[in-house]
């Protein structure tokens, strides 16, 4: 029960002013860029105006791009929500071996830049491609179907986390009541499985709908002439320096993604309001032929990711693709094209900045969300929401715009490092805080309670109780912040100079270079730091004597 | 030492949860807010400790004025009914908390943390988590954390109500035993009649944010002043006027029931096989029995009406007999219709 007070204590000042205080820098860092690239959009030659939407939405090729990124958004989530479900249903309810195996192996995307899927695909089916040179034949990858698999690759992983999660609450007493009554596998899988996950499927359709739409790696490294609207922005700006008709084009990408949004939030909130608090999970009793056929499906789902991956990772160690296929560590030794290793430290040093930042301030967020149920927290909840549903290019390019000067207050953090951290911080900003708050809800509140009434302040009660509580989550926060700064490509891209440049673009250039085996090498980097960084955290967990936390993907 | 509420109200938006509600407790004397879930109750102790506002009225302890006080500047000892030892913190830690909230030196904490541990019944568990202890020994640290701080008024938010039946009634005595030597005040919030009665000095019966009665265990059991109290304590025939036009006029201590107000009797107070000369003696029938060990419970119908009768011991009776029961006067009381 809650209550307003009229009464002006310690405590609540502290949490007011904290929440106050996260508000300024969503202010600040989210809503104000995104103010400024709807002004940019309208600026024109003469004034304020329409103009800029004119001309992008009367050319030519607009109608193409918008066209194009719709294909392929669309046919990406209807076969990736297909093939995560198959997944998903294997994992949940067959009793199929190696189910932590194939859970591991289907995160793998996560821990590398989207681009990866791209480059993987081309060593596999390009016109160097293992496969065309093998086997002698000519199978077209780049283009439509190239962006497509490539993103169903990439986008997989959310799409199993979010289905296997609705199918793995059922309740075993729906089933034997069901069978009691004389239904059959098939009556049940229509009559109460599926009925059961609606929702959890059309929160994964949006979700994957939305990372098709805004993923620009994979576009940028095998769309060839097929454009899609994440890369004509990057044309736009980057090739044509045509920053007012890039905003109109990221304000295209951003209606579609913030409807996309707010559709999986409601439907992510139906699927979970559906879990009685008392039911009785359901363990998949052993089926041999069942199990056979879920085991074979899973790990032809699961071989694509690993084979794209895995041809990456040998690419990597190979003297000159694809002709001399001779093992050499050259690739890593001599990577020296885009000055070499820096542009990896600067992205191992912005992750940590993003981290702790990223802890920081999300935490903070919860804390007051938890804490004070009046205006401020609800303040914090409805801003904090909003970064998820601004794709990582729009929110890059409005830092360009409200960031990017040498002079002024921001200067301090004008083309510094401490600025792509801040970009990813605010980009991912929503995801961290909905898991600092899931944690801080299933902490008793009677805590904070005991707490005050044997004299404890606010503070003293974070200090002594709540923070040792949440330690874990804090890491599990922490180690997804600096996992998304080190692969993500599309929040920063805009932002990185030649001193502050990073990991993910730099396989970008090497890959448009043709070094491909070098971006290889540097994809494969990325993805060693990434899954160090995990078995770090693991240990670290193990050490403290606490559970690992589910890893927040 | 004495708490005094005053004209408490507080409302939710627009459900008033308590209406102007007037509480005492005084020196020494262990007082228990009843009533059904909804009733107020943990409102009006969570007013008491200051971890809810009032919308009006005034808490003051010996005429000082709590009403806008900070829980953790109240010196109020709180048990809660989910186990809110604090699951990172040892029992000794969770115990010595308000002490070191307090900056006593290490070694006096020790000391007193010992010395409580003894006192619950709980000697050298200093070093085991919460999660290692039972639901009972969790709820004895607890009372060891309250009273650790030197409360001047502990607050019992229905701290039994988690536990096993047995370990529920022996916990109870325990807390009972320990209050009265330390002479503590103490407010209780339960939803259990049967442990309000067993344990308090006086029941605080509540219902819909208004207090029903306030009184002795004995004197809101034997004189119920409400139907409500009278049917939330223990079980109450009711007999209307409805029900008077079927079995007969009925005699009350204080002459013939009017038919204006509804009468009230307990099974136990039924008697069944009357002697001669008793007052409003009834022939019935028995409906149904359930034998629940030491009372026999016999639900009978007099020409329409129900009343259910407990007999000591295994009754003879079996479904279908006909008895002969009687409503002694001095047992009938009367409640507005």
């Amino acid at each position: 029960m809650t209550s307003r007070s009229l009464r002006l204590d310690a405590d609540r000042v502290f949490i007011a002013a904290i929440g106050l205080a996260i508000v300024v820098l969503l202010l600040v860092f989210v809503a104000w860029p995104m103010l400024i690239i709807v002004g940019k959009s309208l600026t024109t030659k003469t004034g304020f105006g329409l103009d800029n939407y004119w001309r992008v939405f009367g050319g030519r090729k607009f109608a193409t791009v918008t066209w194009n990124s719709f294909a392929v958004s669309t046919t990406v989530t209807v076969i990736t929500v297909a093939l995560a479900f198959v997944y998903s249903y294997a994992l949940t309810r067959s009793a199929m071996p190696f189910k932590g195996a194939f859970r591991f192996l289907a995160t793998l995307p996560v821990f590398a830049p989207s681009l990866v899927q791209g480059i993987g695909l081309i060593f596999l089916f390009g016109r160097n491609g293992l496969i065309n040179t093998t086997f002698d034949l000519e199978i077209k990858i780049y283009g439509f179907w190239g962006i497509v698999i490539a993103n169903v690759l990439y986008s997989l992983p959310q799409a199993v986390l979010l289905i296997s999660t609705a199918l793995a609450v059922a309740d075993a007493r729906t089933y034997e009541a069901a069978t009691v009554l004389g239904a059959g596998p098939v009556r049940k899988f229509f009559d109460i499985t599926l009925p059961s996950v609606k929702f959890g499927l059309l929160a994964a359709a949006f979700l994957v709908f939305t990372i098709a739409l805004t993923d620009f790696g994979n576009p940028m490294v095998i769309g060839a002439d097929y454009t899609v609207l994440a890369n004509d922005i990057y044309n736009q700006v980057s090739g044509q320096m045509n920053f007012q008709l890039g905003s109109v084009v990221a304000i295209v990408l951003l209606a579609p993604a913030l409807l996309a949004f707010q559709i999986e939030r409601i439907a992510n909130k139906r699927q979970f309001a559906l879990v009685a608090d008392r039911s009785v999970p359901l363990a998949p009793k052993k089926s041999p032929l069942f199990d056979a056929c879920m085991f074979v499906a899973a790990t032809l789902i699961v071989l694509p990711i690993v084979a794209v991956i895995g041809m990456v990772v040998y690419a990597s160690f190979v003297k000159g693709w694809p002709y001399n296929l001779t093992l050499t560590l050259d690739n890593y030794l001599n990577n020296t094209a885009q000055n070499g290793y820096e542009p990896l430290v600067n992205s191992v040093l912005v992750s940590l900045i993003a981290a702790v930042i990223g802890v920081v301030t999300t935490m903070a967020a919860a804390f007051v969300i938890r804490r004070d149920q009046g205006v401020v927290g609800r303040m914090v909840n409805g801003i904090g929401l909003l970064p998820a549903a601004v794709p990582g290019m729009v929110l890059g390019l409005a830092y360009i715009f409200a960031f990017n000067k040498a002079t002024g207050p921001f200067s301090l953090i004008y083309d510094t490092l401490l600025m792509l951290a801040l970009c990813n911080v605010f980009h991912y900003f929503s995801q961290g805080m909905l898991t600092a708050s899931t944690s801080l809800r299933q902490i008793s509140s009677s805590f904070d309670e005991a707490s005050a009434c044997l004299g404890g302040r606010v503070v003293d009660t974070l200090r002594l109780v709540t923070l040792p509580l949440v330690m874990p989550t804090l890491l599990a926060v922490g180690i997804f912040f600096f996992m998304r700064s080190m692969v993500t490509l599309s929040g920063i891209i805009f932002l990185v100079s030649p001193g502050t440049n990073l990991a993910a673009v730099t396989v970008m250039l090497l890959d448009d270079a043709g070094a491909t085996t070098h971006a290889a090498a540097y994809s494969t980097l990325i993805m060693l730091v990434v899954i160090g960084s995990l078995v770090l955290l693991n240990l670290v967990l193990r050490l403290l004597g606490k559970d690992a936390p589910r890893a927040a993907i | 030492m004495h708490l005094s509420v005053r004209s408490v109200t507080k409302r939710f938006g627009s459900v008033t949860a308590l209406d102007s509600v007037d509480v005492d407790v005084r020196d020494g004397e262990f007082v228990c807010l009843l009533g059904p879930s909804g009733c107020g109750k943990t409102t009006l102790l969570r007013i008491v400790a200051g971890l809810e506002d009032a919308s009006g009225g005034t808490v003051t302890l010996d005429g000082a004025d709590l009403t806008h006080t900070p829980a953790r500047h109240r010196g109020f000892g709180i048990v809660f009914q989910s186990y809110s030892l604090f699951p990172n913190l040892t029992a000794g830690e969770n115990i010595a908390y308000g002490l070191r909230l307090r900056r006593v030196a290490a070694a006096e904490s020790a000391a007193r943390v010992r010395t409580l541990l003894d006192t619950v019944g709980l000697p050298g568990i200093e070093e085991r988590l919460p999660h290692q202890l039972s639901g009972g020994q969790q709820q004895r640290v607890a009372v060891a954390r309250a009273l650790a701080v030197d409360p001047k008024l502990l607050l019992l938010d229905e701290p039994l109500s988690a536990l096993d039946a047995k370990v529920r009634v022996s916990l109870r005595d325990q807390i009972r035993a320990l209050q009265r030597r330390l002479g503590l005040p103490t407010l209780m919030v339960t939803h259990d009649q049967e442990e309000a009665l067993a344990i308090s000095d006086r029941v605080i019966c509540m219902n819909h944010g208004r207090i029903e009665q306030a009184d002795t265990p004995e004197g809101l059991y034997m004189r119920p002043a409400t139907r409500f109290v009278a049917e939330f304590v223990g079980h109450m025939n009711f007999l209307t006027r409805e029900d008077l036009g079927r079995i007969g006029p009925i005699r009350l201590a204080g002459g013939e029931a009017s038919g204006t107000t509804v009468l009230g009797i307990r099974p136990e107070h039924v008697r069944l096989s009357p002697d001669e000369g008793c007052g409003n003696v009834l022939s019935a029938n028995v409906v149904s029995r359930q034998f629940l060990g030491a009372t026999t419970r016999l639900d009978v119908d007099v020409n329409g009406s129900r009343i259910v009768v407990d007999a000591p011991g295994v009754a003879p009776h079996v479904e279908g007999d006909a008895v002969i029961l009687a409503l002694p006067p001095e047992r009938i009381r009367e409640f507005p219709a």
